[in-house]
């Protein structure tokens, strides 16, 4: 690739990208040196070596380049779903690397030659113009800030989560009794955990929006094997003539319960 | 650098105005998510204020072409930004929902091909998911910003390669301009062909192969062996992407192949007949060999749509009223904006005729051009599916390739070259006015009014977020249940069930779960059981809004008064032996049955 300044900056830029962007641990900032591997020099790559002796309009180089490195990734999946390992980060960056390096190879072993010069455009915008181009840019990152913020909508009518399920690897012995508020407000709930017809467990908490807490219940006292109803009942403290949530589980006795 | 400035022209203050436009877009989704009611005129004049200055400038005589392939692709990124800022940080269109969860399964388990239960032809044509797995794996972003990713540069490429295109075939940069401003005015362009599906990579991709195929068609002959090569990978790419579009780009590389014909009357280069060849053979194999499930998901659509245009012609049906959405809870669009719409339409129609003698003209030997004429007629006629209710969705799928004949035949009517009192800007003012006017009328065309903004699925709660009931289900099946949990729910919980919630959901008809779900009692032939057991479905989740069936409009916030489904239909759940309420947020319950159900 001697010679040629457009492949050489396309395989440096592939191994650099690839190494980057795998290494970098936040997807955003890793983001950066993905795109172009993924979205640009692969299918430069291809292009070159497709064209090799001849000359295409930047314009048309650009749309193929792109193009090309979409169909890449179309395609790549499928080859690496049948690679060892599968599709991963690390199989996509080698990948598109080799795509990329073997386009080059091919691209420079097929050119004339002739090393094809870089022309970089020397971008000079007046200060004016620059501002303005920078104004559109922060508007439109402003746009996707205020798109992705999230804002009070206090028409949306609040609720509360409630639920009860087995504790993991606890034989169904243990469960977790479960509360969230999704509410608009603070709310005092009262909570009665009903296990088999003897034991009750009674919670009172306060819940801001967005909050959980959950209540763990387990093992009932009964002979092992049995399976013991469990209802929980979440109250309202303002009304607590009203059942606002209720929900229903089971428990299997071990036997060595409290 | 004086050329540069020169190619550069009035990029810069109209740069500007897209970025402006875009932030009034993005501020009136943002009333529209804390529920303000926000004057939709908002919205409208955002979108304006990015494309009338584009258009404007797009209608000069003196713009470069490569000023005016950026003013495309300026128009393109910006438009495909009115669909971002109405739905970051989350997907909320019905199937990008669905490509998410296929995408975070190949993100998941390292393979393509895992079952999707809602729509199970999607596992089968992976592109896009493949694609933005290359990303998510690589970065660890997630589906939506990945998908966001590689959609929005599929929507620029697909704006720059139609430029290429009708540069190439009108030989006009300025005609290709207009053109491509006039096809960002197709149905589905600034909404639905913007979501994170499969069509929004396989037409980009579509429109490269005809690019390059005219590309090829002009180069020297000892060049054929070099565009084979994006020609092959542009066709393959699209034939594991999209199965209508793989169809539809043989369909219309065969029309091209004859075109040639009828032009050169020979079969020789440049006739393009062996990729019409290459893309059936392709689209066919992958079809029979990968994705034969497909039979099965376009049949019912296509001989529904059939059948629909047959009965609404015959009288048998009434014919479906244009403007109604699927649903209860789709509201009328308002009465001027039926009227931009329709204007929309008007102006095309007005302009085809103008176009067509154009083409005839200018380039009745140009096969492309002849071809684009039939697109254009034929577009028009799958206006009238729209009046067949199952025919709707055909029609309107069609119109998008159409709408590429379309818009070069239009912007071919030479309006750009009208100058009353010889004032060519009142001329060019004229025109911008129209592709504005079918710019926002396909908008309002395509998709529904009440959904043009945004609804909120999350909200702040004394500085704290608080989620809608469907996506708090989501989230909660998400932390709480074994990640191979199988559900059975409505339309609108199933699908964020599978995304976010990342867990299998079945929905809708097939397997019938909305009618087990919806009737008041299970049935006295006992279907419902066997079906669950089938399906291994351990969870029942039960919604008592009627909005839950709405796969568009269900995953928002209640509000007061919405309608509710009978209680019986939801406590019959409760009468199953061994089955348990295991969660309740109010409208919403899960419940968990018994393990041999």
């Amino acid at each position: 690739m001697r010679g040629h300044g457009d492949l050489r900056l396309v395989a440096w830029g592939s191994l650099l990208c690839a190494a980057v962007a795998l290494v970098l641990p936040w997807p955003a900032a890793s983001l950066v040196f993905a795109a172009p591997l993924a979205l640009a020099l692969p299918g430069y790559a291809i292009v070159a070596a497709a064209f090799a002796k001849r000359e295409l309009d930047p314009p048309l180089m650009a749309v193929l380049s792109v193009a090309l490195s979409l169909s890449t990734l179309a395609l790549g999946a499928l080859l690496l779903n049948y690679a060892p390992g599968g599709i991963r980060g690390f199989s996509w960056a080698v990948l598109l690397l080799l795509v990329s390096l073997g386009g080059c190879r091919a691209a420079a072993r097929r050119r004339d030659g002739k090393p094809a010069a870089i022309h970089l455009p020397r971008f000079r915008p007046q200060r004016l113009r620059l501002g303005l181009s920078l104004g559109g840019l922060a508007a439109a990152v402003v746009a996707v800030a205020l798109a992705s913020a999230t804002l009070p909508a206090k028409h949306a009518l609040g609720f509360t989560e409630l639920w009860v399920l087995p504790v993991p690897d606890s034989g169904r012995s243990e469960a977790k009794v479960g509360v969230k508020s999704e509410e608009q407000e603070e709310i005092e709930f009262d909570l009665a955990i009903r296990i088999g017809t003897d034991q009750t467990v009674r919670r009172s908490f306060t819940l801001k929006p967005g909050e959980e807490t959950s209540v763990a219940i387990g093992p009932p006292v009964a002979p092992a094997g049995t399976a013991v109803p469990v209802v929980a009942t979440l109250l309202l403290d303002q009304d607590p003539t009203y059942v606002y949530r209720r929900v229903k589980g089971s428990l299997t006795a071990t036997g060595t319960g409290p | 650098m004086a050329s540069l400035r020169k190619k550069s022209g009035h990029l810069s203050p109209i740069a500007l105005c897209a970025g402006l436009g875009l932030l009034a877009c993005s501020y009136a989704n943002a009333l529209s998510r804390q529920m303000l009611d926000p004057n939709p005129l908002i919205l409208w004049a955002g979108i304006l204020l990015i494309a009338l200055p584009i258009l404007y400038r797009l209608t000069s005589r003196d713009a470069s072409p490569r000023e005016r392939l950026l003013l495309v692709c300026l128009l393109g990124i910006s438009l495909y930004g009115v669909k971002v800022v109405r739905d970051a940080p989350i997907f909320s269109f019905s199937d990008e929902i669905i490509h998410a969860f296929n995408a975070d399964q190949i993100a998941t388990h390292h393979h393509l091909f895992h079952l999707n239960p809602i729509l199970p032809v999607t596992p089968s044509y992976p592109g896009l998911e493949g694609a933005a797995s290359s990303l998510m794996t690589i970065t660890g972003l997630s589906s939506y910003w990945a998908g966001t990713v590689i959609v929005g540069a599929a929507k620029v490429l697909m704006l720059a390669a139609l430029f290429l295109l009708f540069s190439r075939v009108s030989g006009s940069a300025r005609t290709a301009g207009l053109a491509v401003a006039i096809y960002a005015g197709n149905f589905n362009f600034l909404y639905w062909g913007s979501q994170f599906s499969y069509e929004s990579l396989s037409l980009p991709l579509f429109v490269v192969v005809l690019m390059a195929i005219a590309e090829r068609g002009t180069a020297p002959r000892s060049w054929t062996r070099n565009w084979a090569v994006p020609i092959v990978l542009g066709i393959s790419a699209i034939v594991v992407t999209h199965h209508l579009t793989s169809y539809a780009l043989a369909v219309f590389l065969a029309g091209l192949a004859l075109a040639y014909w009828l032009v050169k009357r020979d079969w020789n280069w440049p006739n393009p007949w062996p990729y019409s060849v290459l893309g059936a053979v392709l689209a066919t194999a992958w079809l029979l060999l990968v994705a034969n499930s497909t039979f099965g998901y376009l049949s019912p659509v296509l001989g529904g749509a059939f059948e629909a245009v047959f009965n609404t012609a015959s009288g048998e049906a009434p014919p479906r009223g244009l403007f109604e959405g699927k649903g209860a809870a789709a509201p009328i669009t308002p009465v001027p904006a039926r009227a931009v719409a329709l204007l929309a339409i008007v102006l095309l129609l007005a302009a085809l005729p103008f176009g067509l003698r154009h083409v005839w003209k200018r380039h009745r030997r140009n096969p492309f051009a002849l071809v684009f004429g039939v697109a254009a007629l034929a577009f028009f006629s799958t206006l009238a599916l729209r009046l067949a209710p199952a025919a709707w969705e055909t029609g309107n799928r069609a119109g998008e390739f159409l709408f590429i004949g379309l818009a070069f035949v239009v912007a071919g009517a030479g309006l750009q070259n009208w100058a009353p009192r010889n004032r060519p800007r009142v001329g060019r003012a004229a025109l911008s006015g129209a592709i504005a006017v079918v710019l926002v009328g396909g908008a309002i065309a395509g998709w529904p009014w009440d959904l043009e903004l945004a609804s909120p699925v999350r909200a702040k709660a004394e500085g704290r977020t608080i989620s809608s009931p469907s996506l708090a289900l989501a989230e909660w099946a998400r932390r709480n249940t074994e990640p191979d949990a199988r559900f059975g729910a409505h339309l609108a919980d199933a699908r964020l069930l599978l995304a976010p919630g990342d867990r299998i959901a079945f929905a809708g008809k097939n397997p019938d779960i909305q009618d087990m779900l919806l009737e008041l009692n299970f049935s006295r032939q006992n279907w419902e059981l066997p079906l669950l057991r089938e399906n291994g479905i351990g969870f029942i989740v039960t919604d008592s809004r009627e909005l839950s069936l709405d796969a568009t409009r269900g995953y928002r916030f209640s509000e007061d008064g919405e309608p509710a489904f009978p209680k019986r239909a939801i406590l019959k759940f409760g009468e199953l032996p061994g089955a348990k309420r295991i969660y309740s947020s109010g409208e919403i319950s899960v419940f968990e049955l018994a393990e041999s159900p």
